[in-house]
């Protein structure tokens, strides 16, 4: 996964997400199984 | 240092040129823009320093033998799988299988592990300084691992004779795997490893317990049948 304040990404590795703009500093971190995880837009 | 841009260079060349390296060879290198390339550094065999600057994908610093690996971000699956020797050291996260069937050497992750670590690890060391995700030290046979953190569920599931030492919670315990007394070797054991990784100040051998096998698996036995 890869979170910034504009968008929430997710791919099957980090290639695959290496274009984003913004990545080098996008928060990004692997997802836990079983898990849900929900995200909400502010207005 | 040499400074090599792996946006520029192709990783290929890159890797075959690094296993060129005389043995002794003390020059560090440094590899840029990684951009979660495969096989990063895989397979050196030089007693040289390679330090990664950003996130590298899977296998990085694979096979590894005597080189220290340096990764500056998170590492994909497979962070030093199969390494021999030398020593792996990422400041992030790892993906699954950190340190697959490693033979020996220090792999350090400086965030966590995800799923698999050191599975079927068979002589390398390998610390943790947050947690691992589930079925870690599956089928492990030799080496330690140390977590500082928590652990996963079914931790060292099939577990042979390899040493697991868990600061934190256990999720759970995989087939075979109990927890065992800290003994004064122990504790000595994991004041060495921590050391080691330079996490010496983060964490202490007491506050660590020890798993590892029943020892009532891998022999077969005829009742065990229905757990095989």
């Amino acid at each position: 996964m890869a979170e910034t304040d504009r968008y929430v990404a997710f791919g099957t590795e980090y290639r695959a997400l290496a274009g984003l703009p913004g990545i080098e500093s996008a928060n990004v971190w692997e997802p836990e199984p079983r898990t849900p995880y929900f995200w909400d837009m502010a207005a | 240092v040499t400074i090599i841009d792996l946006e520029a260079a192709p990783l290929r060349e890159v890797n075959a040129a690094l296993h060129r390296l005389a043995p002794g060879t003390n020059e560090p290198v440094r590899l840029i823009n990684p951009r979660g390339r495969h096989a990063v550094a895989a397979g050196l065999d030089a007693t040289v320093t390679i330090e990664i600057e950003g996130h590298v994908g899977y296998y990085c610093a694979g096979m590894n033998k005597q080189a220290t690996v340096l990764i500056h971000g998170n590492a994909g699956p497979g962070l030093g799988e199969n390494i021999m020797s030398g020593r792996v050291k990422v400041s992030g996260d790892a993906s699954q299988a950190a340190g697959a069937s490693g033979q020996g050497g220090l792999i350090v992750i400086g965030g966590s592990a995800a799923a698999r670590c050191g599975i079927s690890m068979k002589g390398v060391d390998i610390v943790v300084r947050g947690s691992v995700g589930h079925m870690s030290a599956f089928m492990a046979q030799a080496g330690r691992l140390v977590i500082l953190g928590d652990a996963g569920d079914a931790l060292g599931d099939s577990i042979y004779e390899a040493r697991l030492y868990v600061r934190g919670a256990v999720r759970s315990l995989g087939a075979d795997c109990v927890e065992k007394e800290m003994r004064p070797e122990h504790k000595t054991e994991v004041a060495a490893l921590l050391k080691d990784a330079g996490l010496a100040e983060e964490a202490a051998p007491e506050q660590f317990h020890r798993y590892g096998s029943a020892r009532e698996l891998y022999h077969f036995h005829i009742d065990n049948v229905g757990a095989y």
